[in-house]
């Protein structure tokens, strides 16, 4: 599969995976830059690069996870991008989702209780998603970043070993939502309502996995570095 | 889940030797190395990991933690090369410091290849008896001690059916399977109200 690099046209890029859309608008890049190279753009945008090339390329690509390289970036940039993809979750996809769920059970004309059951399991997820997002944005984030920039205003006996377990629930349940929908609801619905419904899941799939892998695998370790430093 | 490698091994030649041949046909790979005792805090249940240890170090109690703690990882025991007897016993597999590339990537590969194979292979099959009821019981929201109690059976086999029930239904969090009972009509939704239990 394809490395990007900054000798590539950005159109390719996103000609090659339409799905980086979102992903390079986290970093203020948007469409109409005609021929011109990822390093180019990065420049005119005052964007490292190396980490735009390693998150889109970790995006893009699922066997591609240049570990060292990733955890070499500022755990600023890290969770600068991680943030704003928060905002996109919680702006577009979720009022997105929510919206085509309605389309979905408005459709149906009879024996609609197990949509009602898909509805409720839905509410619970986002729920929980929510939280996370609101546990990492509330507690995490700052924490990361008062140990690089304030090392002495730390939260006294937090460490970031107590958010590492959380992870994986979330996206356990998104797995489920979309096998139950797949494989066992009734088809009371709309086809093309439900099809819309499931495209939007896998999208989102797709791109919660890459966060997450990014959240567990470079930032826990970045921090774990950080805080062993700072007990010497 | 993240599936990852974890190498318990004392010798840094060892630890960095093994982690380069596994990055060389797995770059993708997650490694971690951690000491013996840590090993079964680095555990996740449910994801399949693959733990390559000194071959000395894992005890029989350090053993059945680990299983206990994840029945999905794989334990690979390194001989040394001083030691007479090979002694591969209640691990899945053993090498040696003189085990090919070849090799070592066979084993990760089959490790990785069962868990998705396995899954899609396994799902489709009916539910027992036995795991209709143990179902019921989980998407009620009871705990797997009581579980246990409800049915005469141990915990340990109740953990053995909830992770066959998974892997058929391809459904893992407990208000999934409980919307799935719900559908399915094993829960009774005449007396309580099925949003509560979701």
């Amino acid at each position: 599969m394809k490395i990007f690099t900054q000798e590539d046209k950005m159109a390719n890029l996103i000609r090659g995976n339409y799905h980086l859309l979102p992903v390079i608008n986290r970093f203020g890049i948007r469409l109409g830059f005609k021929d011109k190279t990822v390093e180019t753009l990065c420049m005119e945008n005052g964007i490292n690069p190396n980490f735009f090339l390693a998150i889109v390329n970790t995006f893009n690509n699922n066997n591609y996870f240049p570990e060292e390289e990733l955890l070499s970036f500022s755990p600023l940039l890290i969770t600068d991008y991680l943030k704003k993809t928060h905002r996109y979750y919680i702006d577009y996809v979720l009022p997105k989702m929510e919206l085509q769920l309605r389309n979905l059970i408005s459709g149906c004309k009879s024996q609609c209780e197990e949509l009602a059951m898909i509805d409720a399991f839905y509410k619970r997820y986002k729920n929980e998603l929510l939280n996370h997002i609101k546990e990492e944005e509330d507690h995490v984030f700052p924490y990361v970043e008062n140990l690089i920039l304030q090392q002495n205003k730390i939260e006294k006996g937090y460490t970031i070993h107590d958010y590492e377990k959380e992870h994986s629930n979330v996206e356990v349940q998104l797995n489920d939502l979309k096998n139950l929908i797949i494989k066992y609801l009734d088809p009371v619905y709309n086809d093309d309502d439900c099809n819309e419904f499931l495209s939007t899941l896998f999208n989102f799939e797709r791109d919660i996995t890459d966060h997450a892998r990014i959240e567990d695998i470079i930032l826990i370790a970045q921090v774990n570095r950080l805080e062993n430093e700072l007990e010497k | 889940m993240i599936s990852k490698t974890i190498i318990a091994h004392p010798s840094e030649i060892v630890k960095e030797g093994l982690a380069a041949i596994i990055k060389n046909s797995f770059p993708s790979e997650i490694i971690r190395f951690c000491k013996p005792m840590e090993l079964p805090e680095e555990l996740a249940p449910g994801s399949k990991t693959v733990i390559f240890a000194d071959e000395n170090v894992i005890s029989h109690d350090l053993l059945i933690e680990i299983r206990s703690k994840s029945g999905n990882a794989v334990l690979v025991g390194i001989t040394s090369p001083y030691q007479k007897m090979v002694n591969c016993a209640g691990l899945d597999y053993c090498i040696s410091l003189y085990t090919s590339e070849k090799e070592i990537s066979e084993i990760i590969t089959s490790c990785r290849k069962n868990s998705k194979e396995q899954q899609l292979e396994n799902e489709g099959e009916e539910l027992s008896v036995r795991e209709k009821e143990v179902l019921k019981l989980v998407a009620m929201g009871n705990s797997n001690k009581l579980i246990a109690e409800k049915l005469f059976i141990s915990v340990h086999t109740v953990i053995s059916h909830r992770k066959n029930i998974t892997e058929k239904l391809g459904i893992k969090s407990i208000s999934g399977l409980t919307v799935f009972a719900i559908m399915n009509h094993l829960i009774d939704t005449s007396e309580i109200n099925p949003e509560n239990l979701i």
